[in-house]
């Protein structure tokens, strides 16, 4: 029988799960989770033992299942299989499988952009049971620990900044909600949310270069799409970087933010300075310009496709140019 | 009884024209004009008893009529009816209506954007008969010897940068042309080409919009006016004046597809000259305002009619390619 939403929190806070002044509703995000009383804070707690390893799950006859060898309470499996079915794998398969499809009969200059330079790779396989399985998990994961674990429950929190995911003995999410619940699911630009996740987000604050290779007088640079690490030891969204060989390296390469309008600039005018390296204005305007083109030709390249994904594209193309626009000016790093 | 292609040319020479090589066929843009052997040379010239003031024309019952005092002579005035006819107004006007009626049609949001902050006024009035008539003409005209004045088969030819129009004894076109025939209507950007004649063009320049900002010293003004490149200026070099402590720019290029380092390179120099400091950074917010304008526009239109969302997306994706080419800067 299947379960309700008020029953599978009783499960759920049985099994050690804390879930206060929680609802389920639709919101703009789709499906999402509010407060139940925005006057009152909400407090949500997945506990360790309800985590489970992206690498534990499998498929049976089409439905989720935890592969048996796993140390995990026979109630708790059955309560994770239960949630999946009711809640996530079960109603969330057909967007996934839809999404593949449109990516699948998208013509095919298109997809040659998506797979390079913009590396959406994960959106163009054939959507076959085992990828549609395989994208469904990949853009439900999270880190934890080291680990990809599946996060029930939490995991039906959209994306945002409203507030953050602690993770402490599982994974919280706490604080006071004015409308949606919603969580950043990394600290990353419209694209790469869409690459892994499959949806445009407005109000990304960031956007990131992608990755390419510049030649400039004074060497090669060559800009990866690594993870942004905030480590506060560190300067802000300042990149890895290291000379190979002559070539300079860097893990990834804010271009800009709209709350710090000068730091993209600052930032690698330092990390050329710090290389011995010279023309970095020009090569900043350069590496901006060389990404934005590549946006204006998916949005030119999206007009071919069919409406939903056109629109779908174009909007994120749209949020990540609009985070670009924002280098303003230079601070001194 | 309808002229065809050859008997217009051949009543275009009689009354003192030149039509040599010289068809009318459909190209990428339409229809447009080419040679008819690409390896020789095109001569087109419109003589100045051809060249109506725009003043003396009108409609009688949606048909194209030169007014009854206008200063012309009947056969003239019957070439020209009889060209409207056949090869301008009377095929070619549909074009225009169906762009203002998509207009009118378009969500409030997108109308209200269209106002301001991008000015495109002229496609924003009811599509009454009259208002077609107004915007069709609007698109065919030259100015010459101080007039507005219509130029019958020149106008034939579409935009682009093959050549540039004749103008002196009379308005042409001349030369050896591959492929289409394309004349340059005039210097500017991908938004001015869409706002004046409705269509979505790849130009080189992008100039800001009309905007006013301020610096640490006082506002920046900054207009749209048309694009002066005299040989004795430095090019794309805007007039600068100071009102009352306002620096007033009539124009300012924010890229160039073909001069990278030029658009801030002249920024740099009006703002030295104008002792003003943070050039760099004032030039990059303009240049931000205009990009968020412009993406904006292009949100707006996902809710307007497909064709015409399409095309504004495709004018705004030609105004940003060329704002994005300013690279580095140079000195001016």
């Amino acid at each position: 029988m299947p379960l309700s939403f008020e029953d599978m929190l009783d499960e759920f806070r049985a099994l050690g799960g804390v879930a206060d002044n929680i609802a389920l509703k639709e919101g703009r995000f789709g499906r999402g989770l509010f407060a139940a009383d925005p006057e009152r804070p909400v407090r949500l707690h997945v506990p360790e033992a309800l985590l489970v390893e992206t690498v534990n799950v499998a498929f049976e006859n089409g439905a989720l299942r935890i592969a048996p060898g796993v140390a995990m309470g026979a109630r708790a499996k059955a309560f994770v299989e239960a949630y999946e079915q009711e809640f996530s794998w079960g109603p969330g398969r057909r967007h996934t499988e839809h999404l593949l499809g449109l990516f699948r009969e998208a013509p095919a200059p298109l997809r040659a952009l998506l797979a390079q330079p913009f590396n959406t790779d994960a959106w163009l396989v054939e959507p076959t049971p085992k990828t549609v399985q395989d994208r469904f998990i990949g853009s439900r994961a999270i880190r934890y620990r080291g680990r990809a674990v599946l996060m029930p429950m939490m995991e039906l929190v959209n994306h945002g900044h409203a507030g953050r995911y602690e993770t402490e003995n599982g994974i919280t999410l706490s604080g006071r909600f004015a409308g949606e619940l919603l969580a950043a699911y990394e600290i990353c630009d419209p694209l790469r949310l869409f690459n892994k996740w499959g949806f445009a987000c407005s109000g990304e604050p960031m956007a990131l270069s992608l990755a390419m290779r510049v030649d400039t007088r004074s060497g090669p640079i060559v800009v990866e799409r690594g993870e942004v690490q905030l480590d506060p030891a560190r300067r802000p969204f300042y990149p890895d970087v290291r000379n190979e060989n002559g070539v300079l390296k860097l893990s990834y390469l804010m271009l800009g933010h709209m709350n710090y309008p000068r730091l993209a600039k600052g930032n690698f005018y330092r990390i050329l300075r710090d290389a011995g390296r010279s023309e970095a204005e020009e090569t900043f305007d350069k590496i901006q310009h060389v990404n934005r083109l590549q946006f204006y030709k998916l949005i030119a390249a999206s007009e071919d496709a069919s409406p939903e994904l056109a629109r779908l594209l174009r909007d994120m193309a749209r949020y990540q140019l609009e985070a670009l626009s924002c280098s303003v000016g230079v601070r001194e790093v | 009884m309808a002229l065809s292609w050859d008997e217009m040319l051949s009543e275009l020479r009689a009354l003192g024209g030149t039509a040599e090589n010289l068809c009318l066929r459909q190209g990428p843009y339409g229809r447009g004009l080419f040679a008819i052997d690409p390896a020789k040379p095109v001569r087109l010239r419109v003589p100045d008893n051809l060249l109506l003031d725009l003043r003396h024309l009108g409609f009688v019952d949606g048909e194209f009529r030169v007014a009854p005092d206008a200063p012309v002579g009947e056969r003239e005035r019957r070439f020209h009816e009889a060209y409207q006819r056949d090869f301008s107004w009377g095929t070619g006007h549909a074009e225009a209506e169906e762009l203002l009626k998509l207009i009118h049609a378009a969500p409030p949001g997108l109308r209200a954007l269209l106002d301001t902050p991008f000015n495109a006024y002229l496609w924003l009035v009811e599509p009454t008969p009259h208002a077609v008539q107004q915007r069709y003409l609007g698109t065919r005209v030259i100015r010459y010897k101080d007039r507005w004045t219509v130029m019958p088969v020149v106008e034939l030819a579409n935009h682009g940068h093959t050549t540039p129009y004749e103008v002196g004894d009379g308005v042409g076109l001349s030369g050896v042309f591959e492929d289409e025939i394309l004349a340059e209507y005039q210097v500017c950007d991908p938004w001015n080409m869409f706002a004046k004649w409705g269509f979505a063009g790849a130009e080189p320049v992008a100039m800001s919009l009309a905007m006013g900002i301020q610096d640490k010293v006082g506002e920046i003004v900054i207009e749209r006016a048309a694009v002066d490149l005299a040989p004795d200026k430095v090019p794309f070099f805007p007039e600068v004046k100071t009102e009352g402590g306002k620096l007033v720019l009539s124009y300012m290029m924010l890229g160039h597809k073909k001069y990278p380092r030029l658009a801030r390179g002249i920024f740099r120099r009006i703002m030295r000259d104008a002792g003003r400091p943070d050039a760099d950074e004032t030039f990059d917010r303009i240049q931000h305002v205009n990009r968020t304008q412009f993406l904006k526009l292009a949100a707006v239109s996902e809710d307007a009619d497909p064709a015409l969302g399409r095309l504004l997306r495709s004018v705004v994706r030609l105004q940003l390619e060329a704002m994005s080419c300013s690279i580095g800067a140079r000195e001016v």
